[in-house]
């Protein structure tokens, strides 16, 4: 996995260097020559501008709660795709601050970002594990991916409209028509990245944010999905106390497996 | 490992089939509800895509759709799925032989030992994989997935263990997965 880290990272690299990640709206990415392919014209300009307002609509929101219902496939080593339903909330004060709520009847996790450290909180069971954390959410989105393994859904939401929100990558992107989600009217679109076709219902308005998303993985035979429907608050009234982790008394403190340690412990 | 970090443009196949060939031993990513262990399940975001809980599959080995015969055999075992396990391997291979991820259904449960009510998860437990079945058996180093019956939490230097009829454990964070890895008595 390192390995592979690292030549993948080493061909970003290079593809960066020839291909500027934020292209102008509606204005194909420069492409090195030999990697032309036809897909890029499949991007619609409407779906691309679709994407791009509600990005930038994100990217205006200093704090925001967000919770969704979501609905996603865990597949056997059989093939058979099982559906877990969890809740999954959302509290962000940019550029430094989250908590995020894992609710399902198989396990619950709280991890808590406070500008400085990340803390891992598994209430049921009275675990938690505590890390230095860098001192924004991008970075730390980072951190928890590349040394603790842990990825966080949806973390779309603090990629889109920034550097590297992957906008360039699209192979496909069309308008499907409007949708409601719980009753509030939305433009739904679908989008192909890499291997995930993904899609997103977009609400009407001035606050343009993504009201269900659906998104499909193709590197698996079964085809599974994630599928989120969000509910949002976009003023909400937050305060530092809130992402501040103070363990419950009868909480105890574990460790973080990092790759490193857990490849040590796999080779035992 | 993310698309971010992957395609560019490149043919996505021919990355996935040398990232396939380099990662047969990877760490899986975890997703918050993804199940750690080299369980298979959807991204859970379009920016780590195959990057996060799909980083191990078999991505190889699925075919486009278009090509992709009409009635794809899912029925027989593994045998549809050998990139699939292979790739697993890595994870799935962790423990020196007291346990059986065989099925991955049961890793991303907070099996603690309150095995009633909503703590009671029949299909993880049905399956019995994962759980330290006899403590005698438990070599120290290996990691499980989930405790046997009756265990405690004590703290011993600072360091919290989890004691079960005569066994030790220590419990870590595997992505969002709670093991425990096996180690001898702490006092």
């Amino acid at each position: 996995m390192r390995q592979f880290y690292l030549t993948t990272a080493s061909i970003l690299g290079a593809g960066l260097l020839i291909a500027p990640i934020h292209a102008a709206a509606q204005t194909p990415p420069a492409k090195p020559a030999a990697a032309t392919t036809p897909a890029a014209s499949a991007v619609d300009p409407a779906a691309l501008k679709a994407l791009e307002t509600m990005s930038a609509y994100l990217r205006t929101l200093t704090a925001f709660e967000m919770k969704a219902d979501v609905l996603a496939d865990d597949v056997t080593d059989d093939g058979r795709k099982l559906q877990i339903g969890s809740t999954i909330t959302y509290q962000v004060r940019k550029p430094s601050q989250f908590t995020i709520d894992t609710v399902s009847d198989r396990k619950v996790r709280k991890l808590y970002y406070d500008g400085k450290q990340i803390t891992l909180f598994a209430p049921k069971i009275g675990f938690y594990a505590q890390a230095p954390a860098p001192p924004t959410i991008r970075a730390t989105l980072d951190v928890l991916h590349d040394q603790y393994d842990i990825e966080v859904p949806m973390e779309d939401l603090f990629r889109w409209g920034e550097p590297g929100d992957n906008r360039d990558k699209l192979t496909r992107g069309f308008y499907v028509g409007p949708a409601r989600i719980g009753g509030i009217e939305t433009d739904q679109y679908a989008y192909s990245t890499g291997d995930v076709d993904w899609q997103v219902w977009i609400e009407r308005g001035d606050k343009p944010v993504p009201r269900k998303i659906v998104i499909t993985s193709l590197f698996d035979e079964t085809d599974p999905q994630f599928s989120a429907v969000m509910n949002w608050n976009t003023a909400p009234s937050l305060k530092d106390a809130d992402f501040a982790f103070t363990p419950p008394p009868n909480a105890t403190s574990i460790k973080f497996a990092t790759a490193t340690t857990t490849a040590t412990t796999a080779t035992k | 490992m993310t698309p971010a970090r992957r395609d560019l443009h490149f043919h996505v196949a021919t990355l996935i089939a040398a990232a396939v060939a380099m990662t047969i031993t990877a760490v899986p990513k975890d997703a918050f509800g993804r199940p750690a262990g080299g369980g298979r399940a959807a991204a859970s975001s379009v920016h780590r895509g195959a990057g996060g809980a799909g980083a191990q599959r078999a991505a190889a080995a699925r075919p486009q759709a278009a090509t992709r015969p009409a009635n794809v055999n899912r029925g027989g075992g593994n045998t549809a799925y050998g990139g699939g396990n292979v790739a697993r391997g890595g994870a799935n291979r962790v423990n020196t032989g007291n346990i059986n991820t065989g099925n991955n259904v049961n890793i991303d449960v907070d099996n603690g030992w309150d095995h009633n009510g909503w703590d009671y998860h029949p299909v993880a437990r049905g399956v019995a994989f994962g759980t330290a079945a006899a403590v005698t058996s438990a070599v120290v180093g290996s990691m499980i997935y989930s405790l046997p019956p009756s265990c405690t939490n004590r703290v011993y230097g600072g360091v919290t263990y989890s004691y079960c009829n005569g066994a030790w454990y220590q419990p870590q964070y595997s992505g969002s997965q709670v093991t425990y890895v096996v180690v001898n008595q702490p006092y």
